[in-house]
């Protein structure tokens, strides 16, 4: 199969999974208690007048059928309705906090791949021995510590006992309000990265020290590593130049699928580190039954998992011949 | 008659009972596996006999004991109210195991049945259903969650449903792997040159053989389900009116500073319960598959 074919049976993928997502939101919407239009505009201070127009204008005095089609096309042009809380369009609060979660993710992607790569190799290369068992009881540690103790316990160790690192927000107080980005802000910036990014990598560690270390067992149980060796060539480099490389598409693409939990964890993280993001709008959202963005970033988040799964595949397929069969 | 569904019944519960000593033999070989084991039995015994082992009520106020630290009196401390912090780590236990074993059990019926639907049918029927496992692979489960829970509130019952509902697609997966796996081997093909029907081998000759499987899967499940429940109740999407390890970790967070103990224990109870199950669940998946026991490694 060509590039090509491949990019675009991978698209013709796509779209039925974009289709079903706002589907699931349309639904939730139409069966939830109450008033649709509530989930959209949400449920105070809004005059009969101005809901009249509203229900017109998302088409919710036509039929079923036909509000299904509005609303794909109003999803389809970012329209994911108005704030009740913010009194302004979802779309809009969406991405003024989309820098502070990326900046998150990125960085603890970052390390945490990183890391978790290298102890996976090193487990692989020491199968069945102490460092193997070693980095399997680390991964499973990581997995199942709950985002938000981890956070609460670096607070109390790193904030509250030895004072060492910010412990809330973003920006310290002096910063607020500055109309350009400074060396000193960014580095204040980073500074109040710490915390958070070590506890979400933390989390996402195990799943790469696992499924690199699984990867690479497998391929070391082919054929041809046995050949490399007969032919003389080093362990090392047999490890990373043919093993590694054979696994790495398989990496890249868990790198894309693990963006979408490692939102949930960044929901969870931005909460107890008050970090100025998505996760903290959802937060804030869900308690103040703002629906019209919770069911916002939903969507917002679910089509970007898509396409980025999509991203992350066509790279892959780019890379790596053997994908597009 | 009688006697022979006697004896039947006999050494069927000598076989099942022989079978769960192997795996007890199984999981104390190694000393973590063994503590996760201990672990899990003693959440067990706390979510099911709370009133016989919690030293306090743990919804009792006393004005006069709030914030104190741990100690003999109160082993984990109080919290804001005055309230013993262990006894509400102990009804907790019941709040995330009655949440995590219904949830998963739901999971474990839907799962199971589609894998079997799947694996043994094959055709349209297996596509369709590769199609939803897929689709919902690609959607982040947590938020999917989330936004229903907001949208519906966050009774027990809900979260139950709505979790079990949401997580099932790991174990359909495996099954479909391991029915279509099984459909294709010689008994089953005698089976049918007998006249069996399709029913009686999948529920006879096959879904037997995915047990062990499916419970090993259904544990792990149920460690994502007690922290997709924790973490919904931290975020306060939770069920107002139960205990649960998540609430007090939200709750300790308003008093970080003066209060350490207020996140600390709850949140070390859930994680050493998850810890548990993960380990429990990834050991019996091992114990039911030898072949990723050992494997060949040329390096």
């Amino acid at each position: 199969m060509g590039l090509a074919r491949y990019f675009v049976k991978r698209i013709l993928f796509s779209i039925p999974l974009i289709l079903i997502i706002i589907t699931i939101n349309f639904i939730l919407v139409h069966i939830a208690p109450g008033d649709p239009l509530s989930y959209i505009v949400g449920t105070e201070y809004v005059s009969p007048e101005y809901l009249q127009k509203l229900r017109s204008e998302y088409g919710l005095d036509r039929p079923l059928w036909e509000r299904y089609f509005i609303y794909i096309s109003k999803v389809l042009q970012l329209d994911l309705g108005i704030s009740y809380r913010f009194r302004e369009p979802v779309i809009n609060i969406i991405l003024e906090r989309l820098p502070a979660t990326l900046l998150l993710m990125l960085v603890s992607i970052g390390w945490s791949s990183a890391v978790g790569i290298l102890i996976g190799v090193r487990a692989a290369k020491g199968y069945g021995r102490a460092s193997d068992k070693l980095a399997s009881t680390l991964a499973s540690i990581s997995v199942s510590i709950p985002t938000f103790w981890l956070g609460i316990i670096l607070i109390i160790v790193f904030g509250v006992m030895l004072r060492l690192t910010p412990t809330q927000g973003m920006l310290s107080p002096n910063f607020m309000g500055a109309r350009q980005l400074t060396p000193e802000m960014m580095i204040d910036i980073l500074w109040h990265l710490i915390l958070p990014t070590l506890t979400l990598g933390t989390v996402y560690l195990g799943t790469y020290i696992r499924s690199v270390r699984s990867l690479l067992v497998d391929e070391l149980g082919k054929e041809y590593i046995l050949f490399a060796h007969a032919k003389g060539l080093g362990s090392s480099y047999i490890l990373w130049r043919y093993a590694f490389r054979a696994v790495s598409p398989s990496i890249i693409a868990l790198l894309g699928l693990n963006l979408g939990t490692m939102l949930a964890g960044a929901t969870l993280t931005e909460t107890v580190f008050a970090w100025p993001g998505m996760g903290r709008l959802i937060y804030e959202s869900a308690i103040a039954r703002d629906y019209p963005v919770i069911l916002g970033i939903f969507i917002f988040i679910a089509i970007s998992v898509v396409l980025t799964n999509l991203i992350v595949d066509m790279i892959n397929a780019i890379l790596d011949p053997r994908v597009r069969y | 008659m009688k006697a022979s569904s006697n004896k039947r019944v006999r050494n069927l519960s000598k076989s099942f009972i022989r079978e769960v000593e192997k795996i007890i033999k199984y999981l104390s070989k190694d000393l973590l596996t063994f503590f996760s084991f201990i672990f899990s039995v003693m959440i067990i015994l706390m979510a099911l006999l709370p009133q016989y082992i919690s030293p306090y009520d743990p919804y009792k106020i006393d004005p006069y004991a709030t914030f104190k630290p741990p100690s003999l009196e109160h082993l984990f401390g109080t919290d804001d109210l005055g309230r013993d912090i262990l006894s509400q780590v102990i009804y907790g236990a019941r709040t995330s195991m009655i949440i995590g074993a219904s949830a998963a059990s739901l999971s474990i019926l839907i799962g199971t049945l589609l894998g079997l639907l799947a694996g043994f049918y094959g055709g349209r029927i297996d596509l369709a259903i590769s199609m939803i496992i897929d689709a919902k692979l690609s959607i982040p489960t947590f938020f999917l969650i989330l936004v229903v829970i907001a949208i519906f509130g966050g009774s027990m019952i809900n979260m139950i449903i709505v979790i079990g509902i949401t997580i099932w697609p790991p174990i359909a997966r495996v099954v479909r792997a391991m029915t279509h796996s099984i459909r294709a081997m010689d008994f089953v093909e005698a089976a049918k040159a007998l006249g069996a029907s399709a029913t009686w081998i999948i529920f006879r000759h096959i879904l037997p053989q995915t047990i062990g499987v499916v419970l090993s899967l259904g544990i792990l499940q149920m460690g994502s389900a007690i922290i997709i429940e924790a973490g919904l109740s931290f975020l306060g999407l939770g069920d107002p009116t139960l205990i649960s390890w998540g609430k007090m970790l939200s709750i300790a967070q308003t008093y970080i500073s003066r209060a350490w103990w207020m996140g600390f224990f709850p949140g070390l109870f859930l994680f050493l319960t998850i810890l548990s199950f993960n380990i429990l669940g990834d050991k019996l998946y091992e114990y039911y598959n030898p072949k990723l026991r050992e494997k060949v490694v040329y390096i």
